[in-house]
């Protein structure tokens, strides 16, 4: 038997199949590029009213100092109603409240109130609204009428400009790579059920587990050059995001995930009749893995038993080393825990999901 | 007005790139019941379609009642007028609604309601006995009993014109022999049929025929017209067959060898050559009536193949090469196969036959270890099914196993390596055997792209490659013409006879029991029969006699009248065929007072035996 003629086959088949094939090439490239650029995570235009009672010097200068294009200031208000009225109808994320004899107030030094009012329907924008809205207003007024005994200067490292870019460029990509390995030893080991020809094979005198390895190995192969492709291509030049460490590092890392995914998949094989099943539990198990692996929520910000939970997670591990790779710039050899986690996962899923294929044709 | 007309009827796929059915003109009159034969893909379903408005086609003339079915506004009434049975087993039914619900479905829709409904409804399921399943969901009928559900829900409105797509393919030959009973009976009040069926049998079973082949006409009228031939068709029978066979292609390319029989095409100017050849090997040979299997292969005309020593087996393996002993399969309480033993000699061609369902394909994936058996004992080459006996084992699936997205080459080379044979060895093998196999100018296309035919030979090849002593065939001819068949047929006489593999297919074509050995009749899981061929119809004319075709306009009376006489009867058509002891003579027939137009002698055949050792064992 010759073992690179099974990898040929997966290979020739793979890209034969031009609806998968574009898939493949759409989810690596224009994919990762429209979450990079389209998910921002800062606050954008957000359009917000006055409702200005004391109509001074100062309270103008405030509400001057929301700045566009974070902020889009729409007018002012003056009753209740109104108020009410905009946020019902999502004309805006926020009202600014300024009382009476606020400007006199201040000057005299009695305390005053601003009301910060957000449209709690917009999520995320509302969130980020009022935590802009309360840093001008501290700012201003820290500025103008006194100082603060202690000043706090932040300082982010490896992504100086906080920008959303690059953390959604590599979340996505690791998204992607997660979702291919998932789906592409399955359907290969599923289409071949369905036309019958796993028969023959368990018929011919190959065992039925070179046949398996054989997918997995092919289909690794294929993802790992698409995130050669995605990370030299798409992530480096198109989203045009900085890369720290060495993409060698990178790949080897995702070499070590390929086993851990597609002995998830070979499960996945051996539960589906056809390829519809294969798509839906994809998606099934797509969705625990990628929300306890702590890229969409802090795993910190959940609640105690999805953070025990969390340890099952494969992907928790490769994105906690992917992305040290990629944005620390933290070389391979550093990552023991990450490395070793997934050797274990790996290798323990991938000799499991096998064996049920196995025993289940 | 005619039922149907067509002139020059051209259909295309692909933007024309495939031809489905080109230059086709036939006509169907009011009380006809045509029917069209033809292989797989020879364009039938696609000239229904076409017929009844469900496909357009390209160019040429087609009415329908009168009507152009391309015209779809005008044609909207019409199609009140036609029902449509496309292929596939029970297509139209509702798997889970019972055998009368779904009945009472197709009568709302087609508006037959009240009192009318409840007596058409009881007539249709007592002539197709489901009347005491009528509480049973459709999904849980068996093939035949679901096609005769569909018969029946089309059948409930009183179409005027009735289009069935290969509506007896897969079905068990007593339930065929219902339905088209069933047709006969709708027949007879005035309405016509058109129906397809790529069983060559089933043609004289019609009042017109019409032969297809890659969408092009080969023959059609009657029966009685179309099988008609200048040369002489002989049976040969002798004490070596297999000489005589290849001795014959010396004169003629029609030979076909069938158990311990040949066949053959003699055309008159190569008469004398004939008898020299038969005073030299001293065979008898009995002139017998042209079928239309005769009648293709004349026109189509056969190929000789002989096989290079390549194929011989290095492994000896034992002379009870198969063994199989009270062998039970089943899944939960529905028992596939049912205390089946047989043994299978080295070298031998043994045939499993019966209709969809029967439990072929339950038990040889039982015999290679695919599933396990509930009870009883298997052995192939002498050990139970693991690693070592899996080398000697050359097998292709129902499916044909082979990977449409790679070229031939590829699937070769790929189910080499799967059996152990390098590429380099693969590729050699293939260059001595693809002339053979007329293989050459497929090897670098994609299987998706070939005929039927060709993916059949390249499936056999690739479970050829390890030169196997052991072959298992499951159904490997479903769907191919006579021709194509043939030349499977040699390959596999090749293996068998010169290079001693042992060869066990799976088959529901009747008239292939002719090919084989010895053959195990099957249905719904039990044995029926086993014996070779010509043992088992020996058997049947010493129990029935011989058989005959009586001609008649009144089949129905007529067949009432044979069995009031106690004679053992069977339809085809506006013949009825029947079987006695006595021999039948005209005067005999005009002695019993029975009307008859002709009186033709005719034979016992697989099917034959097959129903009634069906009904025997009921």
């Amino acid at each position: 038997m010759n073992f690179f003629i099974l990898l040929y086959k997966e290979i020739v088949q793979f890209l034969r199949n031009r609806g998968l094939l574009l898939f493949a090439v759409y989810a690596f490239t224009l994919d990762i590029y429209l979450a990079a650029t389209g998910i921002d995570l800062t606050l954008k235009n957000a359009s917000f009213y006055a409702q200005d009672f004391d109509n001074s010097y100062t309270s103008r200068e405030l509400l001057s100092k929301f700045p566009e294009p974070y902020f889009h200031f729409k007018g002012y208000l003056l009753s209740d109603k109104s108020v009410e009225d905009v946020l019902l109808k999502d004309k805006a994320v926020g009202v600014i409240r300024i009382p009476f004899n606020f400007e006199k107030k201040l000057k005299k030094g009695d305390r005053t109130e601003i009301a910060v009012i957000v449209n709690g329907a917009e999520v995320s924008a509302s969130y980020l609204f009022s935590a802009y809205a309360t840093q001008i207003i501290y700012n201003f007024i820290t500025g103008r009428f006194f100082k603060p005994p202690i000043e706090v200067v932040p300082r982010i490292y490896f992504n100086q400009n906080a920008s959303s870019k690059l953390f959604m460029a590599y979340s996505e990509l690791l998204t992607v790579i997660t979702l291919f390995l998932l789906l592409l030893p399955a359907s290969a080991v599923v289409l071949e059920k369905e036309r019958g020809n796993v028969e023959m094979l368990t018929v011919s005198p190959l065992p039925n587990i070179v046949f398996m390895v054989a997918k997995s190995v092919a289909m690794g192969l294929i993802v790992l050059l698409f995130t050669a492709f995605a990370l030299f291509f798409t992530v480096e030049r198109v989203v045009a995001v900085p890369f720290r460490g060495s993409e060698l590092d990178f790949l080897l890392l995702t070499l070590l995930y390929v086993f851990t995914a597609s002995g998830l998949s070979m499960f996945i094989a051996s539960l589906s009749e056809n390829m519809l099943q294969v798509s839906q539990l994809t998606i099934l198990l797509l969705i625990p893995i990628l929300y306890l692996s702590g890229n969409w929520t802090p795993i910190e910000a959940m609640p105690k038993l999805l953070q025990w939970l969390s340890v099952l997670s494969p992907l928790k591990y490769y994105i906690d080393g992917a992305l040290a790779i990629a944005i620390k710039g933290v070389p391979l050899k550093e990552l023991t825990s990450d490395i070793l986690a997934l050797t274990l996962q790996g290798g323990a899923l991938f000799a499991l999901g096998n064996y049920f294929m196995v025993r289940k044709i | 007005m005619k039922p149907v007309e067509c002139e020059k009827l051209r259909i295309t796929y692909r933007k024309g790139k495939t031809v489905a059915v080109d230059n086709l003109s036939f006509t169907v009159n009011s009380g006809d019941i045509f029917i069209f034969i033809g292989p797989d893909g020879a364009g039938k379903s696609s000239t229904f379609k076409a017929v009844c408005g469900v496909l357009t086609y390209d160019s040429g003339k087609l009415l329908t009642f009168g009507v152009d079915p391309n015209d779809e506004k005008s044609f909207e009434p019409v199609k009140e007028k036609i029902s449509f049975m496309p292929q596939g087993l029970g297509q139209n039914l509702y798997k889970r609604l019972s055998v009368e619900e779904n009945v009472d479905f197709f009568a709302d829709l087609y508006g037959v309601t009240g009192e009318e409904r409840e007596r058409r409804k009881e007539l249709l399921l007592k002539t197709t006995g489901l009347y005491e399943f009528r509480d049973r969901p459709a999904g849980k009928l068996s093939g035949g009993m679901m096609q005769k559900l569909s018969l029946c829900c089309i059948l409930i409105h009183r179409p005027e014109l009735l289009v069935l797509d290969e509506p007896t393919t897969g079905v068990d030959p007593v339930s065929r022999r219902e339905i088209w009973r069933l047709l006969y009976s709708f027949n007879r009040e005035g309405q016509t049929v058109l129906l397809s069926t790529s069983y060559l049998d089933e043609a004289e079973r019609g009042t017109e025929l019409l032969l297809m082949k890659n969408g092009k006409k080969i023959v059609s009228g009657s029966y009685e017209d179309v099988v008609k031939t200048d040369s002489k068709v002989f049976l040969i029978t002798s004490d070596n067959p297999y000489a005589v066979y290849q001795k014959l292609w010396d004169i003629t390319n029609t030979p076909r060898l069938k158990g311990d029989t040949v066949r053959v095409l003699i055309p008159p100017e190569k008469l004398e050559d004939f008898r020299e050849l038969q005073e030299k090997l001293n065979f008898s040979a009995q002139p017998v009536e042209p079928d239309l299997e005769d009648l293709f292969v004349e026109k189509i005309g056969l190929r000789r193949v002989v096989l290079p020593p390549v194929f011989k087996p290095k492994t000896e393996v034992p002379e009870n090469t198969v063994v199989v002993e009270n062998v039970v399969k089943k899944f939960g309480d529905f028992t596939a196969v049912d205390g089946v033993s047989f043994t299978v000699k080295r070298g031998e061609i043994f045939g499993l036959l019966g209709p969809n369902g029967a439990g072929k394909t339950t038990l040889i994936k039982t015999i290679l270890g695919l599933y396990s058996p509930t009870s009883g004992r298997i052995s192939v080459a002498g050990k139970p099914v693991g690693k070592d006996v899996k080398k000697l084992i050359g097998y292709t699936s129902q499916k044909f196993s082979l990977y449409y997205d790679l070229t031939v080459l590829e699937n070769l080379i790929y189910w080499g390596s799967v059996y152990g044979v390098s590429p380099s060895t693969v590729k050699s093998l293939v260059s001595q055997v693809a002339p053979v196999f007329e293989l050459q100018e497929f090897l670098n296309r994609q299987v998706a792209e070939l005929p039927l035919g060709i993916k059949q030979r390249v499936a056999l090849l690739s479970a050829l490659l390890h030169s196997p002593p052991i072959l298992f065939l499951d159904e490997p001819t479903s769907g191919v013409d006579p021709v194509e068949r043939d030349v499977f047929w040699q390959v596999i006489r090749e293996l068998s006879k010169k290079f001693g593999v042992t060869v066990l297919i799976t088959t529901h074509y009747m008239d292939e029991a002719e090919y084989c050995d010895r053959v195990l009749l099957m249905n719904r899981g039990k044995a029926v029969a086993l014996g070779s061929p010509r043992k088992l119809k020996e058997e049947l004319k010493e129990e029935l006699g011989n058989a005959y075709l009586i001609y008649t306009d009144e089949p129905f009376d007529l067949e009432e009248k044979l069995k009031s006489l106690g004679f053992k009867t069977a339809l085809f058509g506006r013949k009825v065929k029947v079987y006695s002891l006595k021999p039948v003579t005209e005067d005999y027939l005009k002695e019993l007072g029975i009307p008859f137009k002709k009186l033709k002698s005719s034979y016992i055949t697989m099917e034959d035996v097959f129903v009634f050792r069906v009904l025997n064992d009921v």
